[in-house]
């Protein structure tokens, strides 16, 4: 059941993603709307994939690693909603839609039952996992707005004034929103660490050093991002690519919880 | 009988502007020409469109060969030119082909400049002179109205007005790819040149909210400065002014270089790497190409701002297949109007011979009961109009509907079947009004 709901919403964010890049290709209002709705179905199943998975076990069955991947992908979900009305639909669904469906068959491959929740996880463990959760969908938000920086800045570098030069929206605007999701998501990802070395030390788990270390060094380096940019201002494509960077080390960390 | 369209003119198509302004005489003295074409037989309604690129005339009538005869007689006689010139330089558009031209001109796909957004308003107001001077009736107000919803929908459905196709306005549209909003934003200009402060103004059109101006000559810069409502400053101020400005636009006549890699690396340290846009339109160029590689720092040159001009008539020329398309579809549905049209001189007399029936019955019920209560006579007068007007609307729908369809034979056995006065369905459209005087 659980797994035929997230196969369709995987269908429907893929849809989505085709809409998206049809209409980057040729620019039709109708593919938009069709992108939209698509966009507002896949959301609603993967809200239902969530509410499933929690009555399926119990809520705490969210705090683990597949559940994890469900809640991003509804964050992340969410996050293109939200943010279309400043950047353009099509060019976050096209890298969105596909993150969002990954996660989801991601989630299908763990077959659910491999995976156990933390038992009795508490409050602070809870909060932990939301809150990193929360801060990686914002990290990959922010990627996703850099991936698209680098493309808009590289179409004026080279002079490519063709239809995604068109459709792509400003350096600025790009760099703006980039920003501000990095400040939101650094905020929850301290929060989420700080949370996260206590509990390492309150268990007195060794076994989770490398993935203190890897989550120290994604903070590292948005700490960078932004001490710098409200220092001396420093931004454009280093920024941008320190931002990807930052976020892969952050997902490194979600991967090595998969691996273990 | 058929109601006929035809657009007899020329334009930048078929003649050059020496030739079009023979025809501009039409639009000068408009009485006398509407005197001469619309004679009430021939052609009955009129309208011209006059613009700097086109001259046509649009009329209708019921004999579309005649018509062409005497536009062409009329148009040698009031713009003092021979056969031989009307053949070489018009054209000329019957009915369909007609309704075509006057949507593709609407939607601004006939003109020099696919997409450019004055010709619709320009059709507009030559439709609104002529039908007040009682021009236009039933058929062109039907065709214009028709050409405007067309020019409307081109416009809403595809993308073909949108970017910019003159180099000043791809200044403002690179603008736009660098910050989005332009509102607020300061433009500094380098040299007094024309071509800068009419970038300039293009910008501050846009939303930009502050111009400076910076000149080696600072008379002549405050001289433009009071032209463009700006900001005048002395040259030695030039890294003050770029350390604040959002978009540069120089058009000095230097021979060298006056802002180079080093110097923009220094500004941009002072404005913390704010990203700066700068459009060098100055032949030999003012910026050193170099400064382009600097980050969050944006040059364009006149090449570049025509490369985007290039990239957008190639964009519309796209966008114009799609607009093509709606109107072949417009044109379509616009046909069937003027077919179902043909049914109205039926749907006319249907209605009348009813109404006199209703009005002889209502009068024999009055005759024969002298003292009928005045409220009774009401009611019955009401409800004997309510039955003629249930039990004319599903046949007036199918009367217009199978005139649409070119099926003739419905409208005609309703004729028979009603024994309609014959003489009526000789014209196709309702009567023209009678022209002003």
């Amino acid at each position: 059941m659980l797994n035929g709901i997230a196969a369709a919403a995987i269908a429907v964010w893929t849809a989505s993603a085709a809409f998206c890049a049809a209409d980057l290709r040729r620019p039709d209002a109708r593919l938009r709307e069709w992108a939209l709705y698509a966009g507002y179905l896949a959301l609603a199943l993967s809200v239902g994939l969530a509410i499933g998975v929690a009555r399926a076990d119990s809520p705490d069955a969210l705090l683990a690693v597949d559940g994890v991947l469900v809640v991003l992908s509804v964050l992340i979900g969410v996050g293109l909603l939200v943010v279309r009305r400043s950047t353009s639909l099509s060019a976050m669904g096209i890298l969105v839609a596909p993150a969002s469906a990954a996660l989801l068959g991601l989630f299908v491959s763990l077959n659910q039952s491999a995976l156990q929740p933390p038992r009795h996880p508490g409050a602070m463990l809870t909060a932990h996992i939301g809150a990193a959760t929360l801060g990686l969908a914002l990290f990959g938000l922010a990627s996703f707005l850099s991936a698209l920086y680098l493309l808009q800045e590289r179409q004026l570098k080279k002079r490519s004034f063709g239809p995604l030069f068109q459709r792509l929206p400003s350096v600025s605007e790009l760099d703006r929103l980039t920003f501000r999701l990095t400040i939101g998501g650094f905020i929850v990802y301290t929060f989420a660490l700080g949370l996260g070395i206590l509990w390492a030390f309150h268990i007195g788990e060794t076994g989770l050093l490398v993935r203190i270390y890897l989550a120290i060094g994604a903070w590292v380096v948005f700490a960078f991002v932004l001490q710098t940019r409200i220092t001396t201002g420093w931004r454009g494509r280093q920024a941008a690519w320190l931002t990807i960077l930052g976020t892969a080390v952050a997902c490194a960390v979600l991967a090595l919880y998969l691996v273990a | 009988m058929n109601r006929n369209l035809l657009i007899t003119g020329l334009s930048h198509r078929s003649a050059p502007v020496e030739m079009r302004e023979r025809l501009g005489v039409l639009d000068v003295d408009r009485e006398g020409a509407l005197s001469t074409l619309q004679d009430g037989e021939v052609i009955d309604e009129v309208a011209i469109i006059s613009t700097c690129n086109r001259v046509e005339v649009v009329c209708a009538g019921n004999d579309a060969d005649r018509m062409q005869v005497r536009l062409h007689q009329s148009l040698e006689q009031l713009a003092g030119v021979n056969a031989h010139w009307m053949q070489r330089y018009t054209r000329s558009f019957r009915d369909e082909e007609a309704i075509r031209h006057l949507f593709r001109v609407s939607s601004s796909l006939d003109s020099l400049v696919i997409g450019e957004p004055q010709i619709l308003g320009q059709v507009k107001e030559a439709f609104a002179t002529w039908k007040s001077l009682g021009g236009t009736s039933t058929l062109l107000n039907r065709t214009f109205s028709h050409a405007f919803r067309t020019a409307k929908r081109v416009r809403n459905e595809t993308q073909i007005a949108e970017n910019a196709v003159s180099v000043s306005y791809a200044a403002v549209e690179l603008a736009r790819k660098v910050f989005g909003e332009l509102k607020g934003r300061r433009v500094l200009v380098v040299g007094a040149g024309k071509m800068g402060s009419l970038a300039a103004v293009h910008l501050r059109e846009a939303g930009a909210n502050r111009i400076d101006i910076v000149n080696r000559s600072l008379d002549r810069a405050r001289e433009l400065a009071t032209q463009l409502d700006a900001a005048a400053y002395s040259f030695e101020e030039l890294d003050a002014r770029m350390a604040e400005a959002d978009i540069v636009i120089t058009s000095t006549g230097s021979q060298n270089y006056i802002i180079n890699r080093d110097r923009l690396k220094g500004v941009m340290a002072r404005r913390k790497y704010r990203p700066l846009f700068l459009v060098d339109i100055a032949v030999p160029r003012d910026i050193d190409p170099r400064c382009d590689q600097l980050g969050n720092v944006y040059l364009f040159d006149v090449d570049d701002l025509e490369r985007v001009v290039e990239a957008n008539k190639e964009a519309r020329l796209v966008e114009a297949e799609r607009a093509e398309q709606i109107v072949g579809h417009e044109v379509l549905e616009h046909q069937r109007w003027i077919a179902s049209a043909e049914a109205v001189p039926t749907i006319v007399s249907l209605r009348q011979k009813l109404t006199e029936l209703k009005d002889a019955e209502v009068e024999r019920l009055l005759r024969s009961n002298q003292k009928l209560d005045p409220e009774a006579l009401a009611a019955a007068e009401k409800l004997a109009t309510q039955l003629v007007n249930k039990i004319l609307h599903e046949p007036t729908i199918s009367l217009r509907e199978a005139a649409a369809d070119d099926s003739p034979q419905l409208v005609r056995a309703a004729r028979r079947l009603f024994k309609l006065d014959e003489e009526d369905a000789t014209a196709a459209l309702p009567p023209t009004k009678p022209r002003k005087a």
